[in-house]
């Protein structure tokens, strides 16, 4: 039941959402619901320290043939983390938002998202996991559209077809996996796979298939074409919501597969890993140092930042693990930060075009300070939580013996600051350029609610760089978990 | 018959790669489906073809030799991913007609307004 | 459209439609069928009788709005999910009473079949709210 109720809370409020009609109740409720599950999740917390893994065999049929929701300390990790962004952009949705979005159904869609994100962090088979893409796949699609603008109808069209063939990737791998194997359940696949260690390639085109699929839903190299081509088209509370959740729950699904399955050959592995993740960081960070729009610029960073995670992956250390999962959390709050200011750049100046914007710290210092605590975060300077997690990434590949990969890393570090470095000076400090026409305002109300929401997720990043300790500590228990798939084995199976 | 079948599985394939790569919104759209259906075949394939096996213990008895009956299980999985591809090809036809109101086109290559100029 | 024989065997048909999607519905559990297939087949019955009416008779005859028939399902299937953790199982188990009843005999009455009817509202919901979307734009009210 502990894990059920994290499914059981979005599915709640989409139930209501179907019957109560007045759009004002709805907001309440989701606000409501967002706060019960961000709560549920940090109760897992001291649970799973004590449990280690969570195991629930719903409808109680017995682990390889029914289905398991499954949560070790990573999942706990990315599922706190999950519910803090939702819980503060569901508060900054409430004034960011126009009324015409809220009224149809932009929270409803959002708990689709919250509900598949929730899903994918739990799933402990291969085919629920692709039913919980679909499922956020579904509402971050209609999210996208939803205003039916332009921009938004163009981007949403390459997003859904990109997208839609991930899918189709995935399901094929699972399709070939479940004909070679006959199982679907992770930890089943997994020790299936340490047993006939003998014949491992003829799984290679399933996997490789199912690998691709998960490149595309994490926008690594080859793949990232959709996240820059639609990212900055819908409002921008939905974009921090997306940027947030979508492409870490395809990393978080690359990371628990790659530990279970590709475990067993991860020499070759290692290497396309490190490969896809280094060049993903240079091609990320130089195609946005050539752009000139604030959520273009932050949406090619998305691309590098998850190479560093996936880099990290790929020195298959506990030290690179624990990196990764620690860059993957700071990432997740600095990224949304980023975004949830540039969406109050839109709100006061009605354009996000570097070009014609300037002079916004006069207008409010609070804003720009938290735009430098996200945007140098995501550079990396201390003391914020970026400067942690890169400093992990380094130590750990200089560990590893990957010196060149390591000096890339840093390269692209001085790029990050550079773009960040830009923004804010083509935003917040120059002076705004008298002779370009101006876009009117979208809303001059205050937003105090908005604030709020930036204000916390500032304070949670420059917490996690002062208190990095005891999230480093997690980090490593929970990398420790990843590097024994025996443990995840055991524990599902029953063994244990 | 599962060699038949592989093989209009890949001519599934090739018509859905072709037609995914044509110029046409509405081709495009075509392909996926054309694509998820052959997907969905793989999957079934995956599960061994079974001849007039249903999956049912007979009544009364308490056992089945597993190698008389098919697998019930990828026809599980196809009728889910077959209900997911109902749900998106809704969705997709839906975005397609709006995008056409707007737009009043079909030629994918309209579709550079959001790129940097 | 205005041809009697098509309106009176649209109606009948409706009614058998509806009939048989219960049975289908009902049978699951033992032989072929489950509320999806169940839903679906209602939903073709209401079809024909739109195509021949228009999407207004059929939003009268389901009297609540399509979404509100929605919830409902989406709402079974979750007091059928919840109900088993009360009883101290895991979600989603199959709990059944076995009990003597009046006219029918003995009866196994589950939340198994609380899930289907919940998806079976639910398909049902759904299908008819895509068609009457779609009737809708296309003007389709004869």
């Amino acid at each position: 039941m502990i894990l059920f109720a994290l499914l059981l809370i979005p599915f709640s409020y989409l139930m209501l959402g179907l019957l109560i009609k007045k759009s004002g109740i709805k907001q309440r409720l989701a606000l409501l619901f967002a706060t019960v599950n961000f709560l549920w999740a940090l109760a897992l917390v001291p649970i799973v320290q004590f449990r280690e893994i969570i195991v629930v065999q719903m409808g109680s049929w017995a682990a390889p043939y029914g289905i398991s929701l499954v949560a070790d300390r990573f999942s706990v990790l990315m599922l706190v983390v999950a519910a803090f962004v939702f819980f503060l952009t569901t508060i900054y949705a409430t004034q960011s938002v126009d009324k015409a979005r809220r009224k149809n159904g932009h929270f409803f869609f959002s708990f689709g998202i919250l509900m598949g994100v929730n899903g994918s962090f739990m799933a402990g088979d291969l085919f629920n996991l692709y039913v919980w893409f679909e499922v956020m796949l579904m509402s971050s699609f209609i999210l996208v559209s939803l205003g039916g603008e332009r921009q938004q109808l163009e981007g949403s069209i390459k997003y859904l077809i990109l997208n839609l063939i991930s899918s189709l990737f995935f399901v094929a791998g699972i399709g070939l996996l479940y004909g070679k194997l006959g199982s679907l359940n992770l930890a089943d696949l997994s020790q299936k796979m340490a047993s006939a260690t003998d014949n491992l390639a003829v799984l290679n085109p399933a996997l490789i298939l199912i690998f691709v699929g998960f490149s595309i839903k994490g926008a690594l190299f080859p793949f990232f074409f959709w996240l820059p081509a639609s990212y900055h088209t819908p409002p921008p509370a939905v974009t921090a919501l997306f940027a947030g959740l979508l492409t870490k729950v395809g990393i978080y699904s690359l990371v628990r597969f790659y530990t279970l399955f590709l475990y067993y050959d991860h020499g070759f592995w290692n290497e396309v890993v490190l490969w896809m993740g280094g060049l993903s960081m240079v091609i990320g960070v130089i195609a946005a140092s050539s752009q000139y729009d604030f959520r273009k610029i932050l949406s090619f960073h998305i691309i590098s930042q998850v190479g560093y995670v996936v880099i990290a992956l790929g020195f298959f250390t506990v030290a690179g693990l624990t990196a990764a999962l620690f860059f993957l959390v700071h990432n997740m709050l600095a990224k949304t930060n980023a975004f949830l200011v540039a969406g109050w750049v839109h709100r006061e100046r009605g354009t996000l075009n570097l070009k014609v914007l300037g002079d916004m710290f006069n207008k409010s210092p609070v804003w720009g300070i938290l735009f430098f605590i996200s945007a140098f975060s995501l550079a990396g300077l201390p003391p914020l939580s970026g400067f942690f997690g890169k400093y992990l990434v380094l130590k750990a590949g200089i560990e590893a013996d990957q010196i060149f990969i390591t000096l890339v890393a840093l390269f692209v570090g001085l790029f990050t600051l550079f773009s960040m470095v830009k923004i804010w000076m083509e935003v917040f400090w120059k002076r705004q350029p008298e002779d370009i026409a101006q876009p009117a305002p979208i809303n001059l109300k205050p937003a105090n609610w908005m604030l709020f929401s930036s204000v916390v997720m500032a304070l949670a990043i420059v917490g996690m760089g002062l208190w990095a300790a005891p999230i480093v500590d997690y980090c490593q228990l929970a990398a420790e978990d990843l590097l024994t798939p025996s443990k995840y084995i055991d524990y599902v199976l029953g063994y244990h | 018959m599962e060699y038949v079948i592989a093989v209009f599985i890949g001519l599934l394939y090739a018509c859905g790669v072709y037609l995914i790569l044509r110029r046409s919104i509405v081709k495009v759209i075509l392909g996926v489906f054309v694509l998820s259906n052959a997907t969905n075949l793989i999957i079934f394939l995956s599960g061994g073809i079974q001849r007039g096996g249903a999956p049912f213990i007979p009544e009364g008895a308490e056992t089945v030799d597993p190698a008389t009956i098919s697998d019930p299980l990828p026809q599980a999985l196809i009728l889910t991913a077959i209900v997911i591809s109902l749900g998106i090809s809704a969705y997709i036809l839906a975005l397609k007609y709006r995008y056409f109101d707007v737009t009043g086109t079909h030629d994918l290559d309209q579709l550079k307004n959001t790129d940097q100029r | 459209m205005n041809n009697i024989i098509l309106e009176k065997i649209a109606r009948l048909f409706l009614r058998v439609i509806a009939v048989m999607s219960v049975l289908l519905l009902l049978r699951g559990h033992n032989s072929p069928g489950g509320g999806f297939i169940g839903g679906i087949v209602l939903a073709t019955g209401f079809i024909y009788y739109g195509i021949i009416f228009g999407s207004d008779r059929i939003q009268s005859i389901i009297y609540f709005n399509t979404r509100i028939w929605m919830g409902i399902g989406l709402g079974l299937v979750l007091v059928a999910a919840v109900i088993p953790v009360f009883v101290g199982q895991a979600p989603l188990t199959g709990l059944w009473y076995i009990g003597e009843w009046p006219l029918v005999g003995t009866m196994h009455i589950g939340t198994p079949l609380l899930f289907d009817t919940g998806i079976f509202v639910g398909v049902t919901g759904l299908i008819l709210s895509v068609i009457i979307t779609i009737m809708e734009v296309l003007k389709w009210n004869t």
